[in-house]
């Protein structure tokens, strides 16, 4: 049986700092522009003052169901043997993009909208496995949010779970990650929306000044499109659109 | 294998500048091919790759845990490879501020700032040059220093005159007075105001985060839902920014009411007047500026926006929860009367025991860390002692009100006492006259960053930077060594020096983590610089040659300077052996066997684990009895020194030791700063009447993808970052702005246009600009932005440079602005902007 190594990643622990972006763009000196081998996304939910935001921690999860490799009709994309790692032979592929319309979570990275720019994407730092390291977004995570080995040995360690809240279903392409969600929050004292809300409305305290919202309808209700990522866009149309997904505002 | 072919590995340590202590040294190898840097990886050498806390629990507690960097180190390579770096000396040949220059050679450049510096000096005699240039110390008295902190305040003013405190760059510093991270495992409970960690410290985080998983409970009190809240709060309670104080004397009025407090504590630790009058202020008893007021919860909550309810709970929670980590610094302290709420913070501590004990914290900036368990080697330079050492004469923040007030002080239409007050100039202090201006960004690596070397170095870090223009344009002659000649306030320079990365075209030599630290590390060179780029200490003593003091102010590179890189390298090389060696054979340190300097070399970073329990700051005051710097050797929470009506003509001398601080708060006569913590409305928060023009709060905050404004221009950093102006949903609502429009923000400081980032993260009413950007100026100029609009958003466009004399710092989260969508037109009609 092929071996599969796989990451960890802790969502409790994440801060999106993006060291982990950072640190690929530099060890595979990744030109500034569209290709990121490995991605963080961010997202809200909820609204003031009750609300979480999400952090994905997305290279490519190697998946042991392999959609892509099947999409893609120039057998440009192969599993390798040893860690099971899904890599990409540039000289085959020919930039239709099937690998990326097969893939989940948007992991085939291509440097423009040009018709036939070729896809690169993350190699599970293969050459550092060989030495005996781990790949180096998970070397260099300062909160230590990250782990990688064999698969069994991360659902040995950390549990079942191969799917986060929001992210698309786990079953067809069984990806090579497994994930701990963030923790619940819990109220240490009682903390009454309504009443709060109602004190930073009315501003008249010191001196005369209009009510800053009329009700808590105003502050609540986030109507579609006005926020930032008020969703995980794991697969954003155009280069744009995926400048735009893959940014913070921190 | 061939990626690697060829490749060498040189250590280097990213950090020095300014970064969110104790986690200052990042110790990175840097992988060099053919002369190049190829990549960055994090240098850890005792727990390369190891991805959790698989070391077991006394590792753990020893810190024997390698800090990792964060996104800044990795992005280095495209900032010190970017194409627009400064890479030869050059000359302005436009108006100044035009970024008109022409390359000019490095002897024409220093023959022309020596020839203007003995000319200014000649005509103006001492004191006439601002910026960092230690050697005219050797030349004559024409540089000074400032005091005060760049962005610190708040935590200053109350840890000095509460608790005797002296942290920060000014004078004395007791820099051990830190609880060692691990001590935060003994909390009961964590409870912070107006910090995000996750950004600004990320040493501080990490041990948080595992405090956290340990199951200690945190809360945080802050207007914005920021990545630390999200990460660390189990609770999170919105503020109105600003008003902070009142939460914290509701907080003390349950305390008292309820008898909450520690009596025996305060019987034997708070000097016992000052308690008395804290304790009548808060019951009502007596009044403050705005009357005898019971500073209930009921009372707070209109103002905080906090429910009466969560005060009062959070009072009893806190009053159990011993004991308990309490802070208040950073964004609630950088504001105005911020400094009230920082004593308040440690008031509350001391009120419940939780000052100086395990578990504890003083409740103001000093905390979190990790004291300096070693000595780390430093290279004796053997300078003769300088004939004219720099005197500190000008509140830092005052610079450029000490240039343009000078015509008027000058004609008569302002006295001497009200120029000092309004510069922070002492009494007994001599009076600058700035006529030149260096504007280098770096200090030298001779007077390292932990020298209190420093001046007011202009930077983008000043707030009003209209007026940094006006400042710049009114001096004789205004010279830079940078980075990048396109970079602010570079380009108003007459004269610009190009300049070497510290971190990687220069050896850094040793570095430990600043205040406090079980390691330290030896950086070498990496690379060469570009072009004719040269290390800032090249420059200086260049300069030092040229006034013929070279032998008094650099004896050791004296010799080489002309043989720049060779010959300068080799003898820096020479010199850090040297210091190592002379280290390793100290008494305290030859026990330990440390490695030959040949092995050092290879790995250069000392490592001791920590022993026996955490450290605990003010821990002899409690446990020995040992007096606090203060007038009565007790926790003051009423002040003498503040309630001096002449104190704002005095430096501050620290009662015990008797020593000069060097710090004046200057100001208003009689001082404004109350001698206890009292409520005071800030006239520019949210609550005032000028919010009726400008309804907005803005705060500043600090961004994962810059260190200040460094690496700014960083395309990959650029890739994950977009900077913008964060708004609430209800704000943006009311203004028709949808994520991503283009805004139009503006107070009676300056204007700025940027992208919107509309989120439910923040509480209505308050808008956010990260602090660092560029500014991007336009060819639409105005009344307010005279040098063209910036289309970018630098924050401190927006903000006032007026003087608050009772802040040590700068302010960065008192401002009030309004914002609107972006539409081609000023707000006001009066302007069409073709951007």
């Amino acid at each position: 049986m092929m071996a599969q190594y796989g990451f960890f990643f802790d969502q409790s622990r994440c801060t999106d700092c993006r060291a982990c972006v950072l640190v690929c763009r530099n060890w595979h000196n990744i030109p500034p522009g569209a290709v990121k081998w490995c991605r963080m996304f961010q997202w809200e939910k909820g609204a003031y003052p009750n609300l979480r935001l999400h952090f994905l921690f997305a290279p490519c999860y190697h998946c042991e169901e392999t959609v892509c490799i099947r999409a893609c009709q120039h057998k440009a994309i192969y599993k390798e043997g040893k860690y099971g790692a899904v890599l990409v032979n540039p000289e085959k592929c020919q930039g239709d993009r099937r690998c990326w319309l097969a893939c989940p979570y948007g992991a085939p990275q291509f440097e423009s909208a040009e018709p036939g720019a070729k896809m690169s994407k993350c190699t599970m730092c293969i050459d550092l496995l060989e030495q005996g390291r781990k790949p180096i977004c998970v070397e260099s995570c300062p909160m230590r949010a990250l782990d990688f080995g064999p698969l069994a040995d991360l659902t040995r360690k950390y549990g079942k779970a191969r799917i986060l809240e929001d992210l698309p279903s786990d079953t067809i392409t069984r990806p090579a990650i497994v994930f701990k969600a963030h923790v619940t929050k819990k109220r240490l004292v009682p903390y009454n929306e309504d009443k709060a809300l109602e004190l930073l409305r009315n501003r008249e305290v010191f001196t005369q000044l209009p009510p800053l919202y009329l009700t808590k309808d105003d502050v609540t209700n986030v109507p579609a499109g006005l926020v930032g990522r008020a969703r995980l866009n794991l697969k954003p149309k155009t280069v744009e659109e995926a400048k735009r997904a893959l940014q913070h505002d921190e | 294998m061939e990626r690697y072919a060829g490749e060498t590995i040189v250590y280097a340590s990213c950090s020095g500048s300014g970064c969110g202590n104790p986690a200052r040294v990042c110790p990175i190898k840097v992988h060099v091919k053919d002369g190049v840097l190829v990549a960055i990886e994090p240098g850890d050498p005792i727990n390369q790759g190891m991805p959790r806390e698989d070391v077991g629990e006394d590792t753990i507690r020893a810190e024997m845990i390698q800090h990792r960097p964060c996104s800044r180190a990795y992005a280095w390579p495209r900032t010190v490879q970017h194409p627009d770096r400064a890479k030869y000396p050059m000359k302005r040949t436009g108006e100044r501020g035009e970024r008109r220059f022409a390359r000019i050679s490095w002897d024409e450049a220093l023959d022309t700032i020596v020839a203007r510096i003995k000319e200014i000096a000649k005509d103006h005699g001492p004191y006439c040059i601002l910026g960092d240039l230690p050697v005219l110390q050797w030349v004559g008295p024409w540089n000074f220093v400032t005091w005060g902190q760049s962005s610190n305040s708040g935590y200053y003013l109350p840890d000095l005159v509460t608790l005797g405190y002296c942290s920060g760059s000014t004078g004395v510093t007791d820099r051990k007075e830190v609880h060692d991270y691990t001590d935060i495992f003994n909390s009961r409970l964590i409870l912070w105001f107006g910090a995000n960690p996750a950004v600004t410290e990320q040493g501080t985080s990490y041990w948080l985060m595992l405090a956290k998983e340990r199951g200690t409970p945190i809360i945080i009190v802050d207007p914005v839902y920021r990545v630390s809240t999200e990460v660390y709060a189990d609770q999170w309670i919105p503020i109105r920014p600003n008003t902070d104080l009142a939460m914290l004397l509701a907080m003390a009025h349950v305390l008292f009411k309820e008898n909450l407090y520690d009596r025996d504590y305060v019987a034997r630790f708070v000097e016992p007047t000052g308690f008395q009058k804290w304790q009548d202020y808060v019951l009502g008893r007596t009044g403050g500026p705005d009357g005898k007021v019971e500073r209930t919860p009921e009372w707070a909550e209109k103002i905080c926006g906090v429910p009466a309810e969560t005060i009062r709970e959070l009072a009893r929670l806190y009053a159990k929860s011993k004991p308990c980590y309490f802070r208040l610094h950073r964004s609630a302290t950088r504001q105005l009367y911020g400094d009230n709420a920082g004593r308040a913070a440690i008031y509350l501590q001391a009120m419940t025991g939780n000052l100086g004990v395990s578990g504890g914290s003083p409740g103001s900036h000093i905390g979190c860390g990790a004291r300096m368990i070693l000595p780390v080697p430093s290279i004796d330079w053997k300078s003769k002692e300088p004939s004219f050492p720099s005197k500190r004469i000008l509140w830092k923040r005052a610079w450029m009100d000490s240039i343009l007030l000078r015509e008027k002080l000058e004609k008569g239409e302002m006295d001497e006492d009200e120029y000092r007050r309004t510069c922070g100039i002492a009494q007994s202090w001599p009076l600058p006259n700035i006529r030149m201006v260096w504007l280098s960004s770096q200090i030298t690596y001779k007077y390292g960053s932990g020298s209190s070397y420093r001046s007011g170095r202009p930077s983008l870090g000043n707030p009003d930077l209209n007026k940094v223009f006006q400042a710049l344009k009114k001096v004789d002659f205004v010279a830079s060594a940078a980075y990048f000649n396109t970079s602010f306030p570079t380009f108003f320079a007459d004269i610009v020096l190009p300049l070497a990365d510290p971190f990687f075209e220069e050896p850094r030599g040793y570095v430990d983590r600043g205040d406090a630290s079980n390691y330290f590390i030896c950086g070498f060179k990496a690379v060469q610089p570009p072009g004719e780029a040269r290390p800032l200490e090249w420059i200086m003593t260049q300069l030092a040659k040229r006034f013929g003091v070279a032998e008094q102010y650099n004896p050791r590179l004296a010799d080489v300077v002309d043989d720049y890189p060779a010959g300068w390298d080799q003898r820096i090389e020479e010199l850090l052996r040297e210091a190592y060696e002379k280290w390793a054979g100290r008494d305290d340190v030859a026990p330990r066997k440390p490695p030959e300097w040949s092995e050092f070399k290879k790995l250069p970073i000392y490592r001791i684990p920590y022993e026996g329990p955490p450290y605990v700051a003010f821990s002899e005051n409690i446990r020995e009895g040992k007096p606090f710097d203060t007038p009565s050797g007790k926790i003051e929470f009423y002040s003498t020194f503040l309630a001096d009506t002449e104190m704002g003509r005095k430096s501050y001398v620290l009662p015990q030791r008797k020593v000069d601080n060097e710090i004046c708060f200057g100001g208003s006569i009689p001082p404004t700063i109350p001698p206890v913590a009292e409520w005071l409305l800030p006239w520019n928060c949210m609550l005032a009447s000028k919010a009726g023009r400008y309804p907005l709060a803005m705060l500043t905050s600090h961004s994962f993808h810059r260190q200040h404004t460094s690496q700014d221009n960083n395309p990959w950093h650029r890739d994950e970052l977009r900077h913008s102006l964060h708004i609430s949903v209800v704000d943006a609502k009311k203004r028709a702005i949808r994520d991503g429009d283009l805004v139009h923000v503006y107070n009676d400081v300056g204007e700025v246009i940027m992208p919107a980032y509309v989120t439910s993260r923040i509480t209505p009413g308050v808008v956010v600009i990260p602090h660092g950007a560029w500014p991007e100026l336009s060819q639409v100029k105005t009344n307010l932005m005279p040098e063209g609009i910036d289309r970018r958003g630098a924050d401190n466009f927006l903000t006032s440079s007026r003087y608050y004399p009772w802040v040590v710092g700068a302010i960065r989260c008192t401002e009030l602005v309004e914002v609107e969508k972006f539409k081609g037109v000023r707000h006001d009609g009066s302007v069409r902007f073709l951007l």
